[in-house]
């Protein structure tokens, strides 16, 4: 592909019209047998594959217990909690886009904020799964853990940072979820309107709730959409600092850092935002969505993967650097735990994540590496596994080195640790291609008022021009 | 745009730059003469260090807020980029370099009045400092401090003649490769400062390491400056070359930023406080100890109100940031707090400072240290506009300020 001026690149390319629009986002649900072609049919029929060995793991879990995991003293928290904060983070990007950016206003979200967002609920869906699980019988954790006075006078320990974990992960579902639902129902209108099949009209009709666009409808909604931007900018923040708090407030070595909360909410955004990359790259080509997500947004996400990924690294070269200046026998013994490739088992689990997640991103200083396909995928793969990493060599490695060397005891996961996991990413992949078939991927009224807007600087740029030159040429 | 800078003219930057030289040349010989008297000596070393703390911090805010304006494409840091520029360039950073001898004297010196680990009896009963000496003694530090120093001083001429260059040859080109210099200038100077933040603040908590450490003291800063440079536009907005800037638009970015900062700044602080007050080690949560005894409470705990909720709630209302001359107070309130931050920071570490009373010394040693800064200040900001003229953001500032 040719290398072009990234600021030469429109947010939407080509000569779009109102109906241009509606045809090329609005139709992708309306028209099924689109759909039924290899390129839907293959990854959504893999991912269900998937799905049906997270059935399978999930039913023997719930009949054997935890022990199927590897889990074990004193590595009691393993893929389960590696697994829960990965996923939490892959959503943060979706509340990113569609809170701060709108905050900020910054046009380049509308492209790509409704496909993050329906990424953040269904990645917060997979993350839910695993501390639910962890308690082995989750029907009997909900009585203890529901936080109400009872009799026995036995109360949740609110000082706990799993508590708060439940909290901040419910509100963070529900607002995204809300702020999803809020923002389609313009567009469940339009589908509605342009359906011809029957059933569907009804059930989009359902779906937008009497939409009918009217003045009033649209005040209450900017004012609704604004509120929930509002409501969610926090909840970035808070929850994965919540989630970092899980370890931080502990006095494990390699977990007692305190510089974790904006190092989590960092490596969060960076996951979020390489994983949002690796699936539009694929679906903006299968469905002709190329003029609506153009390589200046590839080019904005691969700069903020960047930005972000630097921070990861700073939060490294911190926990190395302090990790040494403290002078306490135990970090040093952490960072030989880790980093020491002769003689430690793990070490590769280190040394991979740096290079997954320092080395390998820097591609992205270079303007070219952002605009080719191959870059970006090999970059966000990489982040993606390295962020993985990462919370592997944080979580289990560090409960594996102890205070107490007579406990330290290796760690190591079973197939079920990996079914589980793959079941999730198998999930969340079938999840995002029916999402894909019956819902607009990209918010069709956001498009259409941004190109009025494209449209409107374009024509007060041309008036300007003939003002200068008095009309001559 | 007018090139009169009427603004420049009311703040005769000449007559302030060498009466504000003068007065700090004349503080600050009586500073180093206290130093000298065995009696005000370790009290006079103590408040020129916080005062050196303050002021440099604010001139490392401003270096790397300049660096954060080339970084990204806002037009809103166009109107205050000159502040910076000037409050955090090569001639400034020059300064704070040669103001650290005193402190490079006292290490060299053997002596504990400021860093327990300069004393070499100390070091040799404590086996954490022995195993810091190679950051930690006064060769080390005097390397790391020169070193990165020389790193920052050139990135920061540098820059500074790149935007100069452009408002006389008009090479748009001059703006594509700052934006190249600026992202990988924040990452070294990110990297740097957090070494040397550690041997010139933290360490004066003799075992104390805090992995957030770094990046508070930055944003800290980052933030006194920005405070610094909104008061002063806001203060002559009514003039030029402000007054043709000046829109509700770019007070709304500016407030915003403001109040981003605020909050920022607070989540790293309470972060860092409930993640050592848990973990409730005694190497960690001595810090927070020190500072928790005689009435130095009181300055730790009004911090919550002064320097989070008051800025908050005013930076909240949109009616503040429409309005500079609202604006303008909320920037002069969050300055004189980072002031008592700074106090409440570096003070407590010594053991003779049990209360948070002021001696004449920390007055004289921030009146000295301030007066300099703002004489190098209005050294530098006189020699360009005010406002980078050909720079392409200012032609969108323009647009919305006339939108």
């Amino acid at each position: 592909m040719a290398y072009q001026d990234i600021d030469k690149v429109p947010l939407i390319e080509g000569d779009q019209t109102f109906s241009s629009i509606d045809r090329i986002i609005a139709d992708v649900p309306l028209q099924q047998k689109r759909h039924n072609k290899k390129s839907w049919l293959a990854p959504t029929g893999v991912a269900f594959i998937f799905v049906n060995i997270l059935m399978v793991t999930v039913g023997w879990l719930l009949y054997q217990g935890i022990g199927i995991w590897g889990n074990n003293i004193p590595t009691a928290w393993a893929f389960d909690i590696v697994n829960f904060v990965w996923w939490i983070g892959i959503g943060h990007a979706g509340t990113l886009i569609s809170a701060i950016l709108l905050l900020m206003r910054q046009q380049w979200r509308n492209s790509i904020n409704r496909f993050s967002e329906a990424m953040t609920i269904f990645a917060v869906m997979c993350a839910g799964m695993f501390p639910l699980l962890h308690t082995g019988r989750p029907w009997v954790a909900f009585y203890w853990l529901f936080p109400f006075p009872n009799i026995l006078g036995i109360w949740p320990q609110f000082k706990s940072p799993l508590m708060w974990d439940v909290f901040a992960v419910s509100t963070y579902f529900t607002v995204s979820l809300v702020f999803w639902y809020i923002g389609l129902i313009p567009d469940f209108a339009t589908l509605r309107d342009r359906a011809t099949n029957v059933p569907a009209k009804y059930v989009y009709a359902f779906l937008s709730l009497g939409w009918r666009g009217s003045a009033k409808h649209w005040h209450r909604y900017e004012q609704a959409y604004l509120l929930l931007a509002g409501l969610s900018t926090p909840l970035v923040l808070s929850v994965h600092s919540i989630v970092s708090f899980d370890f931080a407030v502990s006095v494990i070595p390699g977990w007692n850092t305190s510089v974790f909360p904006p190092y989590f909410v960092a490596g969060a955004v960076y996951a979020g935002f390489a994983m949002v990359i690796l699936l539009m790259i694929p679906v903006r080509k299968m469905y002709g969505l190329e003029e609506i997500v153009t390589m200046k947004h590839f080019d904005w996400m691969a700069k903020i993967t960047l930005a972000t990924g630097l921070i990861v690294a700073y939060g490294y070269s911190l926990e190395v650097f302090y990790g040494w200046y403290s002078g306490s026998k135990m970090e040093h013994s952490l960072l030989v735990w880790r980093m020491d490739f002769l003689h430690q088992p793990y070490s590769w689990a280190y040394w991979s994540l740096i290079l997954c997640n320092v080395l390998i991103p820097q591609m992205f200083w270079s303007a070219k590496a952002r605009q080719s396909w191959p870059c970006l995928i090999i970059v966000c793969v990489s982040v993606n596994i390295g962020m993985w990493l990462e919370r592997f060599v944080i979580i289990p490695m560090s409960l594996m080195n102890t205070y107490l060397p007579s406990s330290n005891r290796m760690y190591y996961p079973t197939i079920w640790d990996f079914s589980m996991f793959f079941g999730t990413v198998g999930f969340f992949i079938f999840m995002m291609f029916l999402f894909i078939r019956f819902v607009p991927a990209i918010n069709v009224f956001e498009i259409k008022d941004l190109l009025h807007k494209l449209h409107r600087e374009k024509a007060s740029k041309t008036e300007e021009a003939v003002a200068t030159t008095g009309g001559k040429h | 745009m007018s090139e009169t800078h009427e603004a420049r003219k009311i703040l005769d930057l000449g007559r302030m730059q060498w009466g504000m030289l003068v007065v700090g040349v004349v503080l600050l010989v009586v500073s180093f003469a206290l130093m000298m008297v065995g009696d005000s000596s370790r009290g006079m070393l103590q408040s020129y260090l916080w005062a050196w703390e303050f002021w440099g911090g604010l001139t490392f805010g401003c270096f790397v807020m300049t660096l954060l304006h080339h970084s990204l494409k806002g037009a809103w840091g166009t109107s205050v980029m000159r502040i910076w520029e000037a409050g955090g360039g090569a001639v400034a950073l020059g300064a704070f370099l040669l103001l650290f001898v005193p402190i490079l004297w006292t290490m060299f010196s053997g002596t504990s009045i400021l860093y327990a680990w300069a004393d070499p009896k100390i070091v040799l009963g404590d086996p954490i400092l022995q195993h810091r000496q190679p950051l930690l003694s006064p060769v080390g530090a005097a390397v790391t401090t020169l070193i990165v120093f020389g790193f920052w001083i050139w990135l920061a001429n540098k820059l500074r003649s790149s935007t100069v260059r452009q408002d006389t040859s008009l090479d748009a080109m001059e703006e594509k490769r700052r934006f190249t210099w600026g992202p990988v200038g924040l990452v070294f100077f990110i990297l740097s400062g957090t070494v040397a933040f550690t041997i010139w603040i933290m360490s004066l908590d003799i075992h104390w390491t805090s992995t957030m450490y770094a990046p508070w003291f930055i944003v800290g800063h980052a933030f006194a400056a920005l405070s610094l440079a909104v008061f002063i536009v806001c203060r002559f907005s009514t003039l030029e070359p402000y007054a043709g800037i000046m829109s509700p638009k770019l007070t709304l970015d500016l407030g915003n930023m403001m109040l981003t900062l605020t909050m920022f700044f607070t989540y790293l602080s309470f972060s860092q406080y409930l993640i050592i007050w848990s973990g409730n080690m005694p190497e960690y949560a001595q810090y927070y100890r020190t500072r928790a005894e005689g009435g130095w409470i009181w300055i730790g705990l009004s911090m919550i109100a002064l320097q989070f909720f008051m800025p908050l709630l005013m930076l909240v209302n949109p009616t503040t940031k429409r309005y500079p001359k609202n604006l303008m107070f909320v920037a002069a309130w969050v300055f004189i707090v980072r002031i008592i931050d700074s106090y409440w920071i570096v003070l407590p570490a010594f053991p003779n400072r049990l209360h948070p009373t002021p001696l004449g010394t920390d007055v004289l040693a921030f009146c000295a240290l301030g007066a300099i800064w703002f004489a190098v200040f209005a050294s530098q900001i006189k020699k360009a506009p005010l406002l980078p003229v050909y720079d392409q953001r200012l032609k969108e500032a323009l647009h919305h300020s006339h939108a």
